[in-house]
């Protein structure tokens, strides 16, 4: 057959979501599996009951028998800050992957076929992101009733939009490449097209976002803890202790520090791994 | 506001030296350009012909030291007797546009979309010859006019997203030209254009050249496009200058397997008569190349003499030079395009 | 006859504001981009389509391939109409016309392994049982000159020339009776593009393929089709049969273009005649779309468009100085 087409790269590429990245990957990534492994072995490893109370004990400081003290119930924090991380992780992902799912699909079609579906989906989003984010939930749990199964409700009728618009804006780009239009000159069907080759290739941005959205979600959780429309006492949350134990601030502070800390050392994980992630991003669009 | 040029201080008999130039990334490993050397004379028009990864533009770009972030030129080049690569940044910006002009594959490189035309030459004008407004505003619709933009003084007023793609190359020679330069380096400026079209820039700029007794650089990657306007040819590979002479020799008698090899593969050289000759492989990226003769992975006639040590250069006739050991051997590869003109081929 | 295109014609609606009722533009009428083109190909027989940007050459082959529906015409592959099929059955009949588009660089998904995008095509057509997929798939990339082992490696491992190849092997994986070759080497370097149209020519000869070429280079056209069609706003202005050579053409826009072309005679550029300029940005809006630029231009040019006449040998000319210098007699 005709002349020599070159030589074929000897060492491949390294291919797959994990390209060669700084350590503040592995750093997010050990640090949030570090987390989920002490929340999953909570039961096991944690000191006390998470809802004993010892009302005589209220509000001791950080001692030997409480590395982190106590609350006003006489509760142990330590305890409750393990136990309340399994209710967080999960506020986090779950928040985060029912609307990623629901957000991408309708997103894709919407960019995909264009049209009326997209002009349709675009007034949706209009009107969704007319109202803030956290009135919106308050007032669909404010109707649903509290608990955490209405708090995944609300959240996901919110939050879809945003994975919406995202994946919808990145479809509406890649559809025109050729790929696409190849694809489809090979006789492909709309539903192949949209998720092996459409989906791939648009999903990332909404990934990214995501990761930060996981963030938002249990602060969202948190302010939600603060009306009572939360998660219901005495199940630990760590927005819910912070709400709580607000009026201590100053007398005993460490109510809400370590819940806080708690917080704060999840979401810089988190956000580690976005950043990694978009940086991803910027370099397989390069590419 | 505008500076006033010394355009003045090179003579329009002058002549553009380049010697040895180099171009080097700054963190990257071979310079993507070795050892350029060619002259061009006054009013002259010389040809530099290769595909990507050749250097042919940053040759060009270097002349007028319009290198991109990182790259850095060594070697000489002299115009008129003053060492280009050696003056200051003002001494530089003094030359390009009223010395020495450049235009570019893309015209909206050089046209800002929210200028209008007429106002954007005008402005070359007033800032190199030191003309009064209206005088400039007159001179850049004389101009548009030559360029062959009809209705100049109404289309003065328009913007260049209402021309098409030929007509704002045209404007973009008006400007490249309005201050009279004594060089003009044309970096692929029919590329973009059509069949039809390409011609007509091709003959404008002829015609410009001879006008104002301008030398001209082209650089492109087609062959057929420099055939029909250059005095004089080098063409390109891997950052080298392979060959060089009169343009009718090397179209008629390629000294050079890379030569024969390119003009062998176009359509032309069968006729219609059974497969076109493909180079194997694929154009090298400089950077890398390995040392030695930079075609040699890709030659027919390459001995392991070619890949130790760089290819010194041979003149095979006066005025027509070629990189290549193996000259004595170019009949095995039997050039199909030898000779006649091709044009009902 | 294989493939038979009747009277295509597509006009892209142009978004303008509100104010605009559509189809206007500005006040002029919108040109369609492609109007009343016609072709007929026998199995094995293949076509160049020559012409510049704007001539809709693209949109001709996207009408063939029906990836864009004409407005108008109908196209019939071995007597089935295409243009009629609903969404189903026209899924299924793509696989006999198949299109290698211009730039091989994005029409490869780069996320797929070229290996996983051969094989998809032939599981969808199930053209192919499950366990002799691999083999089918170093078949085709044997066919198209690359190793077995490009395969496991994505679109971004290799250069051009090679991704262009791989286009042209999931094209053949579908086994098509008809190929659309789209400007396939412009975006190529010169060195590689002989390597493709060599591909192109071996493929037509060794699989009995009718090939579609379309480009704006002349000589690239005539090296792999004997039969050539002109185009130019939007229409097929030429149709030079087999056995007419070039330099016989008589519409004044292929003239035009045949004086225009560089070539590798130094000095062609003074030999060459002013012929027809392009000092308009855009078409007429009624009768013949080169009357503009025409030096043969006269009265019937402005407001009728010139029919497709044949004037011998099925060489095809839509041009009123031509069919009238014929006396009109050609269209016996």
């Amino acid at each position: 057959m005709s002349t020599a087409a070159a030589v074929v790269p000897a060492r491949p590429v390294r291919r797959g979501w994990l390209a060669p990245a700084g350590p503040s990957l592995w750093v997010g990534m050990i640090g949030i599996l570090t987390i989920a492994v002490l929340a999953a072995l909570a039961p096991l490893i944690a000191p006390y009951d998470p809802t004993a109370l010892a009302l005589g004990k209220g509000l001791t400081p950080p001692s030997a028998a409480h590395w982190f003290g106590t609350d006003q119930l006489g509760r142990d924090i330590l305890t409750r800050v393990l136990y309340a991380a399994r209710i967080d992780l999960q506020i986090g992902t779950i928040g985060v992957l029912i609307p990623l799912v629901m957000g991408a699909v309708i997103g894709l079609f919407a960019g995909y076929y264009a049209g009326w579906p997209d002009a349709l989906l675009g007034r949706v989003i209009d009107v969704v992101t007319a109202f803030p984010f956290l009135v919106l939930v308050l007032a669909i749990v404010a109707m649903l009733g509290p608990g955490l199964r209405n708090f995944y409700i609300a959240i996901s009728l919110v939050s879809w939009v945003a994975y919406a618009r995202i994946v919808r804006g990145e479809a509406l780009s890649v559809r025109g490449r050729g790929y696409i239009l190849a694809a489809r000159s090979l006789g492909f069907g709309d539903l192949r097209i949209m998720f092996r080759h459409l989906l791939p290739n648009v999903i990332v941005p909404a990934l990214v976002f995501g990761m930060s959205d996981f963030v938002l979600d249990i602060l969202a959780g948190a302010s939600l803890g603060f009306f009572g429309l939360g998660v219901q006492p005495p199940t630990p949350e760590w927005g819910v202790m912070i709400a709580e134990g607000r009026n201590f601030i100053i007398t005993a502070p460490w109510v809400v520090i370590f819940p806080g800390v708690a917080i704060i050392v999840t979401s810089f994980f988190v956000s580690l791994i976005g950043d990694n992630v978009s940086d991803l991003v910027r370099r397989v669009r390069a590419a | 506001m505008f500076p006033i040029s010394c355009a003045g201080s090179v003579r329009p008999n002058a002549t553009l030296r380049v010697e040895q130039l180099t171009v080097v990334f700054r963190g990257a490993g071979r310079p993507v350009v070795r050892g350029v050397s060619f002259e061009i004379a006054p009013g002259e028009t010389f040809g530099l012909v290769g595909e990507s990864g050749s250097g042919k533009s940053l040759t060009c770009r270097a002349i007028l030291r319009l290198l991109p972030r990182g790259a850095k030129a060594g070697g000489r080049v002299t115009y008129g007797g003053r060492a280009l690569l050696e003056l200051t940044n003002a001494e530089m910006q003094a030359l390009r546009g009223s010395t020495i002009a450049m235009i570019f594959q893309d015209p909206m490189t050089a046209l800002n979309p929210v200028l209008r035309v007429g106002d954007a030459i005008a402005q070359v004008i007033a800032s190199h010859e030191g003309v009064g407004a209206r005088a400039s505003r007159k001179r850049a619709i004389d101009m548009m006019a030559r360029v062959g933009i009809r209705d100049a003084p109404r289309r003065a007023a328009s913007y260049p997203h209402e021309f098409s793609g030929g007509m704002r190359q045209r404007i973009h020679i008006a400007m490249a030209l309005a201050a009279r330069p004594t060089l003009l380096l044309a970096d692929e400026p029919t590329t973009a254009l059509d069949v039809i079209v390409q011609a007509e820039i091709l003959r404008l700029l002829d015609d410009l050249r001879r006008e104002h007794g301008m030398s001209l650089l082209l650089v492109s990657h087609d062959f057929r496009v420099v055939a029909g306007l250059c005095d004089r040819l080098g063409v390109m590979y891997g950052g080298e200058l392979v060959e060089m002479g009169p343009a009718r020799t090397v179209l008629h008698h390629p000294q050079h397997p890379y030569t024969i090899g390119l003009m062998n593969s176009l359509p032309e050289a069968v006729a219609g008569r059974g497969r076109l000759q493909a180079i194997p492989g694929s154009p090298p990226d400089p950077e890398h190349a390995p040392p030695g003769c930079v075609f040699a992975p890709r030659c027919a006639l390459a001995v392991s003499a070619c890949t130790e040590a760089p290819v010194p250069v041979v003149e095979t006739s006066p005025g027509h030079s070629s990189r290549c050991l193996r000259i004595d051997r170019l009949g095995e590869l039997r050039p199909a395009l030898v000779g006649a003109d091709r044009s009902g081929a | 006859m294989l493939l038979v295109a009747e009277h295509l014609t597509k006009t892209y609606a142009h978004r303008r504001g509100w104010s605009t009722p559509p189809g206007r533009d500005r006040g002029r009428d919108v040109r369609p981009a492609l109007a009343d083109a016609s072709l007929s190909l026998e199995r094995g027989e293949s076509i160049g389509i020559v012409g510049e940007s704007g001539s809709g050459k693209s949109t001709l082959a996207r009408c063939l391939a029906l990836l864009d529906r004409p407005d108008a015409g109908r196209v019939l592959l071995d007597g089935v109409e295409l243009t009629r099929l609903g969404a189903g059955s026209l899924r299924r009949s793509r696989r006999r016309i198949q299109v290698v588009f211009q730039d091989p660089y994005s029409s490869l998904n780069p996320r797929l392994t070229v290996g996983s995008a051969l094989s998809e095509v032939l599981l969808v057509h199930r053209l192919v049982p499950r366990h002799r997929i691999g083999r089918r798939v170093a078949e085709l990339l044997d066919q198209v000159g690359m190793p077995a082992r490009a395969a496991d490696r994505y679109p971004s491992d290799f250069s051009g020339g090679q991704r262009q190849r791989i286009c042209v092997a999931r094209a053949l994986a579908a086994e098509p009776e008809v190929l659309i070759a789209d400007e396939p080497v412009s975006a190529l370097d010169v060195s590689i593009q002989a390597q493709i149209l060599n591909l192109l020519a071996d493929l037509r000869t060794q699989l009995a393929l009718s090939v579609i070429f379309i480009s704006h280079d002349l000589y690239v056209v005539r090296y792999i089709a004997p039969k050539i069609g002109v185009m130019f706003g939007g229409r097929i202005v030429e149709v030079l049969p087999e056995g007419v050579p070039l330099e016989q053409a008589r519409h004044p826009y292929t003239q035009a273009l045949l004086n225009s072309r560089s070539r590798l005679d130094p000095g062609w550029l003074a030999e060459s005649r002013d012929l027809a300029t392009d000092l308009t940005s855009s078409l007429p809006a009624t009768g013949c779309p080169f009357r503009e630029r025409c030096p043969r231009v006269f009265a019937p040019c402005r407001d009728v468009d010139p029919p497709a006449v044949d004037i011998g040998h099925g060489h095809l000319v839509a041009c009123h100085y031509v069919t009238n210098s014929y006396g009109g007699s050609a269209r016996a």
